[in-house]
């Protein structure tokens, strides 16, 4: 990593529902990691379902984006995170991710938005 | 300060792209330099707005005469190139965008790019901001 990189932090927060908006955030995620730049995504709000499969459904590939999801870790993003509160609150545990990511405590996350240079709301 | 800025509202059903307006006015008032302002997401639209009426146009808050800000101060406006063509834009020659605007937007004002000229931009700035929906 150059010494001009910055640290991006995405916020996303739009369910599946939301169309195609989805892809277009992984489509920005992707261009930054390509850039050779630090990357975070935190999930919260109805953006944790991202990461939720269908009733019945179990694994990773059922997700409405789940082959871009899992470029993830191709693309080196350094950190995937979701909001523990935005989960508690829709009725749903860590158990219910299928992609591995790190739960944040509320209080965590402005320490979080410290850490980094810039904030993409998607 | 150097700014880039993003614009991800519908400019019919949001007040990103009015607010994004408003504060590029008073950043470039401030000697500020905003560097690109990028329209993502539905902000994709902002090419499209349809003319609004004399009423509207002497409200509190104007909508955004994004043409006048390129014409003066060289604003570089960026449409997202595939966020349009997946909302049907990119086939509109400007000639048949105009058509469906009361009052066109010139020709010229906004230019078609890409998430490159983005990230650019985030990485040449010294404060990025997003105008969300």
């Amino acid at each position: 990593m150059s010494a001009s990189s910055r640290r991006f932090l995405f916020l996303v927060r739009h369910s599946p529902l939301a169309g195609a908006r989805f892809r277009e955030t992984l489509d920005m995620i992707f261009t930054v990691a390509a850039f050779d730049q630090w990357v975070t995504v935190l999930f919260l709000d109805d953006g944790v379902f991202q990461l939720v499969a269908p009733l019945g459904e179990h694994s990773a590939s059922d997700l409405l984006w789940g082959p871009m999801l899992k470029a993830m870790d191709f693309y080196d993003i350094h950190e995937i995170l979701v909001d523990e509160q935005s989960l508690r609150l829709r009725g749903l545990t860590a158990s219910d991710l299928v992609i591995g990511a790190a739960l944040v405590a509320p209080e965590h996350v402005r320490t979080l938005l410290g850490q980094h240079d810039r904030l993409v709301v998607c | 300060m150097k700014l880039a800025i993003q614009i991800n509202g519908h400019p019919a059903s949001s007040m990103a792209a009015t607010t994004a307006y408003q504060f590029i006015k008073a950043a470039l008032r401030k000697d500020h330099q905003v560097i690109l302002v990028f329209f993502y997401y539905d902000g994709v639209f902002s090419r499209l707005v349809p003319a609004h009426t004399e009423a509207e146009t002497a409200a509190a808050v104007a909508p955004p005469d994004w043409a006048a800000l390129v014409s003066e101060h060289g604003l570089d406006l960026v449409i997202c190139s595939a966020a349009a063509e997946r909302r049907g834009l990119a086939a509109l020659s400007p000639a048949a965008a105009s058509d469906l605007m009361r009052t066109a937007t010139p020709v010229g004002t906004f230019r078609a790019g890409g998430l490159g000229q983005w990230v650019d931009a985030c990485l040449r700035c010294d404060r990025f901001i997003v105008f969300a929906s």
